[in-house]
Order: structure tokens, then C-alpha cells, then sequence
């Protein structure tokens, strides 16, 4: 689960999925997912029949159903193809045979995502991800109609007939709506979603701030609990509703160790805490509004390149920082790459998916990053290739195979080299600047801190040496 | 007011009552032997409850797990067990959650069955408990070392061990990194394979890690070692010297 996991707007939840799946869902999350983060609300069978019929009756209606023959094997077949080419599983994940959830956290989990979503909503979504969901992570694909028609095919596929199997609503009374509506609004189902018509709860459950220095005598425990704090407040998220039924707060799903961190970050909000001198207090960090600028920056948007990549402080972890991309990477590779991504990292899973740019987009990005994202600690071209001799390249060489034994982490003759850890080095002389390599050999913690590379702290004469054999490595992309 | 302090009072008492031990159950049948059936060495923080539990396994004469028989679990040094007993599944194993205690180092714990004549069956397993420095060393060396120095691979974390000539050893091989001296571990992990005469594919970590996360890691390594570290003390070094020349005293 991440700290920014935004919960989606329920305000055209209709267009998307049917009520019974809603029922199925907001009686136990994790029936349809394993990664589900929304809690559990331990909602009775008529509690969830009247809170769906409310979510629907709020929400845009859905267009006209098709009723679209399900699509052949065959498209299925080249539908998952095209999955895996996109490289979807990046950020979404599927169970395997095994229950085991395969792929990425940053979109939702789609092992049943076929019992969730309408076909017409499922062909519509990947066209324009922002227009149903202006907040979503997602880039907008440049696919063509038929590659949208073949990819969806797969996870529309994906169907669990037991999910939604004993699952018969009849179409809704008045009266139900509306305790339906009283349910939502006792719930706060509204401090998270957006749901038309109920507005945004303010302070809906009890301050925290202090609940480190709660005074025992004031804690009702539960039967069966220790009585000390740590105990009452672990208690109160594993299992809520020991404390009574009528408790609105809902049951998480948290691993032991999860709830050891929560537990540890309550017991730090005391009374005591709030009087500290705020010169004692550490800040985190505060959160950055970059935005890229010009044409690039409105591709940059479309693509979503910030759920992955970090710049200048704004962005997510999952792909490198590109900061100073511009300083490291020469700009007819990068047009390359952002055409068609290719595998730098052998063990690597996440890979960059394709978004099929044309040349334009991939070169107004290249050029963007090229001109802009550079680190102000060197110049890019300050090493050119006159500088880095045939004989540093063959003293490089033998640094490289002896005594810093790169070869240990990464590839550079597939041949021989079996590194899994860094990056593939075969073309490395087609990819990253001269300057780039020689200040990552002396202090790459610098460039990138963080990165697994080591601060080397490598003398000038090696790292020269280093970086010649390593701008000749020019093999052709097989 | 004083209504509800009863209330909680009464509630308090209540459950005090519910806190008394579970009854032993009865085993409906008994095996030749108990094993060890979780595989790798639990390590956590100190006070933490283990996700993974310790599982043993009762087996019959075949070797194959029998259902229905009595386990009992016994710690000490204050970690706590849940279940401290129970029969066995269809399987053969029980599992019981570990719940280590307050100071770090080294908890035993016992799992016992009987057999058909009631002699006892033993199996031990060690749980660890880390400290702070040592858990401070388990997180660096899960971001540097644990790729080329475990083994095993997950999708998120493939392991580099195989691609390596020289093979790096588990951290809990206590064999033979029991060996290596304390200022030698520190400078392999500082100066690299080389300062001791050691492959160059263990790069130096000097720069990129301080001092104090060196130590921290050697902490870790020795706190996980098995058979345990038992550092050569004053006793010990002194038996490795040969013993004192009598004619030479007093000159």
C-alpha cells in the first residue's frame, strides 16, 4: 500500500461497474483482491444492498450496453500478448495459479477485474484514462482501436464466476436509497470518496494527536487484551469491532509488522510531543510542485512520467530519478528508447512500457530532457572523445575485469558476463555521456544518492581509463 | 461518574477471568519423531512478534507427518509462544507464533511430543532477537549485500550469487565467517575483497557506507551466524599462546 493510494471518485462509479459487484465489494474488499487497501466495514447483507443502491442512484448513468459477443480465444490470446509487450504488469498485478499476486502495486490488482468492469466502460478507459479519473496514475497509451480492442480482451477475460455467483438485488425502494444515504453519511464513506450529494466529513474520527498520553483509567478494554497502551491501540486496529459492534471504525488489512509501525507512530503523539520547541522538530520534507514546462511538460503530464520517475523532488520511486538525466544520457539514444523501450536491467520486472510516441513526441521530450535536466556539478561535454585514448581504453579494460570487477554486477560481453544487478553495458558508448561515466566511476552517490552503485571514490587516472573502455562498448542492438 | 467507573471495574475483572490458559488438548495419536519443518533461522527486532512461525512436524516411522498428535512449546528468556500447544493438522506440522522478548541475543525454544510409551521427543529452534545496531546492519544489508550473498530469489530480487566465481557466503554460515576476525570482517567490508586477500568481485564499501553502518553490519553478521559467534575472549586467547617458558622467568 502507498501513502498516496487516492481512493477513486464514486461520482460515475455506474458507468464502470454494476451493483452487485459494488455489494460484493464493500462487504469484503479483499474477495476481489488480495491488494485491496479499503477496510473492511463488516457490513451486514442489508447494510450493503442499501449502500449500493445509494452509490448507483448518485452516480452518471452508464450509456446504452452494447452487447458485444465476448471476444474469440484468439483475441484473448493476442490480447495478453500485447499486455505483457506494454508491460502492464509494471504497475498492475494478477494472481498466478498459485494465489501468488504477480506484478506491480501502483494500479489496482486486475486477477478478477473482468467481474468488476462493463466491456463498454473496460474499451473506453484506456482511450483517455484521465477523463473518467482525473487523478489516476495511468498514462494515456497512443494505441491504435485495434490494439485497444485486442489488449482489453485480456483483462476482461480475467472473470471470477464464484464472485458475484449468489449475489441477486432486486432493483431498489426509495426507502432503501435513502438508509442507504443515512449509511454512507454514519460511515464516512465521504472522508475518502467523492460521492455526489454528501459532502466531505470534517474531523469524522477522534483526534489523535494526544492519544499517546491517553491515561489508562480512561481506556475501556476489550476482554482478553493486556492492559497497557500498546496493547489497547494494536487491539484497536487489528480487530475493532472486539471493542463493539456498534464501532464505525472499520478493519484494515495489515501485515504484524505493519501494525507495530502504526502502533509506534501512535504512541509518539503525546502531549508531551506538542510542547517540544519547534527548532527540535524535523519537517519532512515539504511537497514539491514541479511541473515541466511547455509542450514537453504537457506530453510529460499525458504520459503520467511522474507515477514512476522522480524530477526535482516531485514524483514517484519506482523508475529512476531523472533529474539530471540530461547530464548522463546522449539525446539519439534517448529518442531511441522513448520509441521503443529496451531492457537495460536483465532482473529487472518493472520495465518502462511503451507508449508508441511518434517521432515528434519522442523528440520534443529527448530535447526537454536533454536541454533542461542537467546536474550543475559538471559540464556533460566536458570529456570529449579526444581526450580518452586507446591506451587509457586498454588500461580501462583490465581495471574493469581486475581490479574493480564490474563484471560482477554487470553485463558488457553477453558472452562471458553474467552480472544481474546493474544495468547492461554493451552499448553503453551509444548511451551515456563521457563526462557522466567518469563522475559516476569517482562518486556516483553523489549523482544519484541512494543508488546501488558505490561511492568508488575512484582516482582520476582510473576513472579516465575506466570511462574510454567503456565508450567504446558500441555493440549493435540485437 | 461513579456508575461508570464501575462499569469498567466490573468489565476489567471480566476479563481477567478470560485470561486463563487454554486447556492442554488430548492426542488422538503419537509419532516416532519431531522435526524442525520451518526451514531458515527466525530473526526479528526485539519485542516483535515474528511473522513467520516455527513449525514442527511429528513424522511416524516413515518419515511421513501424522495427524492428531500432542505438541507442546516451551521458551525462555522471556519470549512468548502462541499456541504453547496443540495437535497437529492433517500434515503433520503445528505452527505457533513467536513473540520475542525485550533483550536481544539468542531464545531457545523446545517442542516436545511423546511417543506411544510416553518417552518425550525433543526438537530446538532459535529464535534471534536484534538489537538496534544489528537491525540498522539487517536493513543495509538487505539494500547491499543480500543480492549476491543470499541465495534465493523472488521476482522483486533475483539473486547474484550464481554470476559470481567467487562465492559469497550466507551471512549465517557462522562456520566460516565465525573465522574472520573482528577488525578483518570490518575491513573486507570497508576495503573489499582485496584487503584481505580476497577476490576483488567484494567491492569496497568504505566511502558509501560510514563507519558506524560498517559496524552495524558486523554486528548483524555475527548476530545471525550459526553455529552462534562466540567472540575469542581473554580465555581463549590466552590458551592459543604457547605456554610460559619457566627458565626465561625472572631474566
Amino acid at each position: 500500500m502507498q501513502a498516496n493510494d487516492r481512493p477513486p471518485s464514486l461520482k460515475r462509479i455506474a458507468e464502470k461497474t454494476t451493483r452487485e459487484w459494488i455489494y460484493a465489494w464493500i462487504r469484503n474488499p479483499q474477495s476481489h483482491a488480495a491488494t485491496a487497501t479499503m477496510p473492511n466495514f463488516e457490513l451486514s447483507e442489508d447494510d450493503a444492498r442499501d449502500i449500493s443502491a445509494f452509490i448507483v442512484s448518485q452516480s452518471t448513468q452508464p450509456r446504452e450496453a452494447s452487447h458485444q459477443p465476448p471476444p474469440a480465444d484468439t483475441a484473448v490470446q493476442q490480447g495478453s500478448d500485447l499486455y505483457r509487450e506494454s508491460y502492464c504488469a509494471s504497475c498492475h498485478a494478477m494472481q498466478n495459479a498459485a494465489g501468488v499476486a504477480v506484478g506491480g502495486d501502483l494500479g489496482p490488482e486486475l486477477t478478477r477485474v473482468g467481474s468488476k468492469v462493463k466491456p463498454e466502460w473496460l474499451s473506453e478507459w484506456p482511450r483517455n484514462p484521465a477523463g473518467y479519473l482525473p487523478n489516476t496514475a495511468m498514462p494515456h497509451f497512443r494505441f491504435t482501436e485495434k490494439d485497444i480492442a485486442q489488449l482489453t480482451s485480456f483483462p476482461g477475460s480475467k472473470t471470477d464466476p464464484d464472485l458475484l455467483a449468489n449475489i441477486h438485488l432486486t432493483p431498489p425502494a426509495p426507502a432503501q436509497i435513502v438508509h442507504g444515504k443515512t449509511l454512507v453519511n454514519e460511515r464516512g464513506c465521504a472522508a475518502c470518496h467523492e460521492i455526489e450529494g454528501i459532502a466531505h466529513p470534517d474531523n469524522f474520527a477522534p483526534d489523535l494527536s494526544t492519544v499517546g498520553s491517553l491515561p489508562l483509567a480512561r481506556v475501556l478494554f476489550a476482554p482478553g487484551i493486556p492492559h497497557s497502551l500498546p496493547d489497547y491501540l494494536a487491539a484497536k486496529i487489528r480487530q475493532p469491532r472486539a471493542f463493539g459492534i456498534a464501532m464505525k471504525m472499520p478493519r484494515n488489512t495489515f501485515t504484524v509488522s505493519q501494525v507495530d509501525a502504526l502502533v509506534t507512530a501512535l504512541l509518539a503523539q503525546t502531549t508531551r510531543a506538542q510542547t517540544l520547541p519547534a527548532a527540535l522538530r524535523i519537517a519532512a520534507p515539504a511537497p514539491s510542485t514541479y511541473q515541466p514546462a511547455g509542450r514537453a511538460g504537457k506530453l510529460m503530464n499525458d504520459l503520467h512520467c511522474l507515477s514512476c520517475h522522480t524530477i526535482n523532488g516531485r514524483g514517484d520511486d519506482m523508475a529512476p530519478d531523472l533529474s539530471w538525466e540530461g547530464s548522463a544520457v546522449q539525446r539519439t539514444w534517448l529518442v531511441d528508447f522513448l520509441t521503443n523501450p529496451n531492457t537495460l536491467r536483465p532482473a529487472l520486472i518493472r520495465r518502462m512500457p511503451r507508449f508508441n510516441l511518434t517521432n515528434d513526441e519522442a523528440s520534443t521530450l529527448a530535447d526537454y530532457i536533454a536541454a533542461v535536466y542537467q546536474t550543475p556539478a559538471f559540464d556533460r561535454g566536458e570529456i570529449g572523445p579526444a581526450q580518452l585514448t586507446l591506451a587509457d581504453a586498454s588500461r580501462g579494460r583490465s581495471l574493469y575485469y581486475g581490479k574493480y570487477a564490474c563484471n560482477s554486477c554487470h553485463i558488457l560481453d553477453p558472452d562471458r558476463d553474467k552480472g544481474y544487478i546493474g544495468p547492461t553495458l554493451t552499448q553503453v558508448g551509444l548511451r551515456l555521456n563521457a563526462a557522466w561515466i567518469f563522475h559516476w566511476l569517482k562518486n556516483a552517490q553523489a549523482l544519484r544518492p541512494g543508488t546501488l552503485e558505490l561511492n568508488w571514490n575512484m582516482n582520476d587516472d582510473d576513472a579516465r581509463a575506466i570511462t574510454a573502455f567503456l565508450m567504446q562498448q558500441k555493440a549493435a542492438r540485437k | 461518574m461513579t456508575t461508570r467507573t464501575l462499569t469498567i471495574l466490573i468489565l476489567v475483572s471480566a476479563s481477567g477471568c478470560r485470561r486463563a490458559p487454554a486447556p492442554v488438548p488430548v492426542a488422538t495419536a503419537f509419532g516416532v519423531a519431531i522435526v524442525d519443518a520451518s526451514g531458515e533461522l527466525p530473526v526479528a527486532n526485539v519485542g516483535a512478534l515474528i511473522d513467520r512461525p516455527l513449525i514442527a512436524q511429528v513424522n511416524d516411522a516413515d518419515g511421513n507427518g501424522i495427524a492428531g498428535a500432542l505438541v507442546e512449546f516451551s521458551a525462555s528468556g522471556g519470549a512468548q509462544l502462541s499456541p504453547v500447544s496443540g495437535l497437529t493438522g492433517t500434515d503433520g506440522q503445528i505452527a505457533t507464533k513467536v513473540q520475542l522478548g525485550g533483550t536481544s541475543g539468542r531464545y531457545p525454544i523446545v517442542a516436545t511430543t511423546h511417543d506411544k510409551t510416553g518417552k518425550p521427543l525433543h526438537v530446538a529452534f532459535t529464535a534471534i532477537a536484534l538489537d538496534y545496531q544489528q537491525t540498522l546492519g539487517r536493513e543495509l544489508s538487505e539494500k547491499h549485500c543480500a543480492r549476491c550473498h543470499d541465495a534465493r530469489s523472488t521476482a522483486e530480487r533475483v539473486s547474484n550469487l550464481d554470476n559470481l566465481s567467487a562465492q559469497p557466503h550466507a551471512f549465517s554460515d557462522g562456520a566460516t565467517l565465525n573465522e574472520i576476525g573482528p577488525a578483518n570482517l570490518v575491513a573486507i567490508v570497508g576495503h573489499g575483497g582485496v584487503a584481505v586477500g580476497k577476490s576483488p568481485e567484494m567491492p569496497p564499501y568504505s566511502p558509501t557506507l560510514s563507519a558506524v553502518e560498517i559496524d552495524a553490519l558486523a554486528a548483524y553478521i555475527r548476530a545471525v551466524a550459526d553455529p552462534p559467534y562466540s567472540p575469542r575472549g581473554l580465555v581463549d586467547a590466552n590458551r592459543t599462546k604457547p605456554p610460559p617458558n619457566r627458565s626465561d622467568a625472572g631474566n
